[in-house]
């Protein structure tokens, strides 16, 4: 499948803050922290790169606000994935998936790759 | 104390923001900012310091991009274009008479060079220009408009190292055929321009260019003769010539009437148009002056030596820089000044829904 222009693939801290949502909905602070874990203390979103993710995600209508709440005086708000936004995460799995098992076919068949890691 | 520090040099970093996206996240950033903050920190750190800054700016660039893209912009570019290629296509017509009708009061040996190739061309472009913008035909119109930037690029530029007098007083020509092309290259679909301007408006912006033409044309071809033997006496204004001071000022009046009828067919547009057309002409305003007042001295200097002063890198700095830092300051004090109305408007309406003290 082409890939549209609006469909162009999704880079790391999008995708990231997607599958930080899929499973619940959670707020800025907690995505910061699950992203953290999900890539294995790979990735450290800051306040301005994750607000700046989560503005274009709502302005594309992959996420929406769930809830806000006010824990000791700030503001705190829900942020949840959309049937879009979960439809388009899904399809950005299969894709590195696809492209992940193909590179891992090509590094075998070259002998670079064991099963236990590269040659 | 030390949270309430944190929190205020958060809040100011965050003013590097645009207001709708403060509006939006600026509380709620906040707690995340102050959530993530060490015990006892009293300083952002460098590295959220340098991440919000580069975002906020990212995003005030977003916004900023975005205003270019709303109809008001659109509608006053479509005007611009139209009113620059008009008034490029009665240059380059004024241009074209003055070399094929011979003024009668030069001596006989005395006279224009003659006609070539590009002259009819430029009329004939600038011509074509505003024919496919009132149509419609918006990329063929910003097409012959690039298109006279690059024959300016290919015929006029490379004289630059005989004669650099005569390039940078072609400037403020290039200058509006760069608006003219840019803005016809952003307006809008077919037949919005008769929409916008209404009949009676175009006309007179139409006409108004040529009858400055004709009237500046005809002053030329009816110039008094000197006889070196009787005299002749005569008034200059300007280059306008006549025999009697109220015949120059009658050509005078009428030259201002034809200016007069273009700026009351623009005055009638929407204000927001108005602005934006005044911001996209501002850079050749700006460029002129630069080239008649920081270069004043530098053009006399090399007309009357024998060889071509070079300019200096702050002088091609100014000439570069000068025209696009008018137009973004130009769009970005539009952008506030709309920006506090609209404020003003809903500081009124929430006042008429809950008054003051009340």
């Amino acid at each position: 499948m082409l890939l549209g222009v609006t469909d162009s693939p999704l880079r790391e801290p999008t995708f990231l803050v997607l599958t930080a949502l899929a499973e619940a909905p959670q707020h800025g602070y907690a995505v910061i922290e699950d992203v953290l874990r999900i890539s294995d203390g790979r990735v450290r979103l800051r306040a301005g790169t994750l607000y700046a993710v989560l503005d274009r995600l709502r302005a594309e209508g992959l996420i929406e606000v769930e809830r806000e709440e006010v824990v000791q005086s700030r503001l705190r708000r829900y942020y949840r994935l959309t049937a879009l936004g979960a439809r388009r995460l899904a399809e950005d799995a299969s894709r590195l998936r696809l492209n992940a098992e193909a590179a891992r076919t090509r590094l075998r068949r070259g002998g670079l790759l064991t099963d236990g890691g590269a040659a | 104390m030390s949270s309430d520090d944190l929190e205020r040099r958060y809040r100011r970093l965050l003013a590097v923001y645009p207001w709708e996206h403060r509006r939006a996240y600026e509380d709620e950033m906040l707690a995340v900012l102050l959530a993530g903050a060490r015990p006892g920190q009293r300083r952002p750190a460098a590295a959220d310091v340098r991440n919000l800054v580069g975002a906020g700016l990212r995003a005030r660039l977003r916004v900023s991009a975005r205003g270019f893209t709303e109809p008001v912009w659109a509608d006053a570019a479509a005007v611009t274009g139209l009113l620059v290629s008009l008034v490029l296509f009665a240059l380059a017509g004024k241009s074209l008479l003055d070399q094929l009708l011979r003024d009668p009061s030069l001596p006989p040996r005395f006279g224009p060079g003659g006609v070539d190739l590009v002259d009819w061309l430029r009329v004939a472009g600038w011509a074509g220009v505003c024919v496919a913008a009132l149509v419609g035909w918006r990329w063929l119109a910003a097409g012959l408009a690039w298109a006279g930037v690059l024959g300016w690029a290919a015929l006029v530029a490379p004289q630059a190292a005989d004669d650099l007098t005569y390039v940078v007083d072609t400037l403020p020509q290039v200058a509006l055929a760069v608006v003219a092309g840019a803005a016809l290259t952003l307006s809008v679909p077919r037949h919005r321009i008769v929409a916008l301007l209404g009949v009676r408006r175009l006309t007179a912006l139409l006409l108004a260019p040529i009858v400055m033409v004709v009237l500046l044309e005809i002053n030329r071809l009816n110039r008094p003769t000197f006889d070196p033997v009787s005299g002749t006496s005569y008034q200059v204004l300007y280059g306008i010539e006549a025999t009697s001071e109220l015949v120059v000022w009658l050509y005078v009046a009428a030259l201002a009437a034809a200016a007069l009828a273009m700026l009351v067919a623009l005055a009638g547009l929407d204000s927001g148009v108005r602005r934006r057309i005044v911001v996209m002409l501002l850079p050749v305003a700006a460029l002129a002056l630069v080239i008649d007042s920081a270069l004043a001295g530098w053009a006399t200097s090399t007309m009357n030596m024998a060889h071509v002063i070079p300019l200096v890198p702050a002088q091609w700095a100014m000439l570069v820089l000068v025209p696009p830092v008018t137009f973004l300051v130009g769009a970005l004090l539009v952008q506030r000044r709309e920006e506090t109305l609209r404020m003003v408007a809903l500081g009124r309406a929430a006042d008429r829904e809950q008054p003051a003290g009340q």
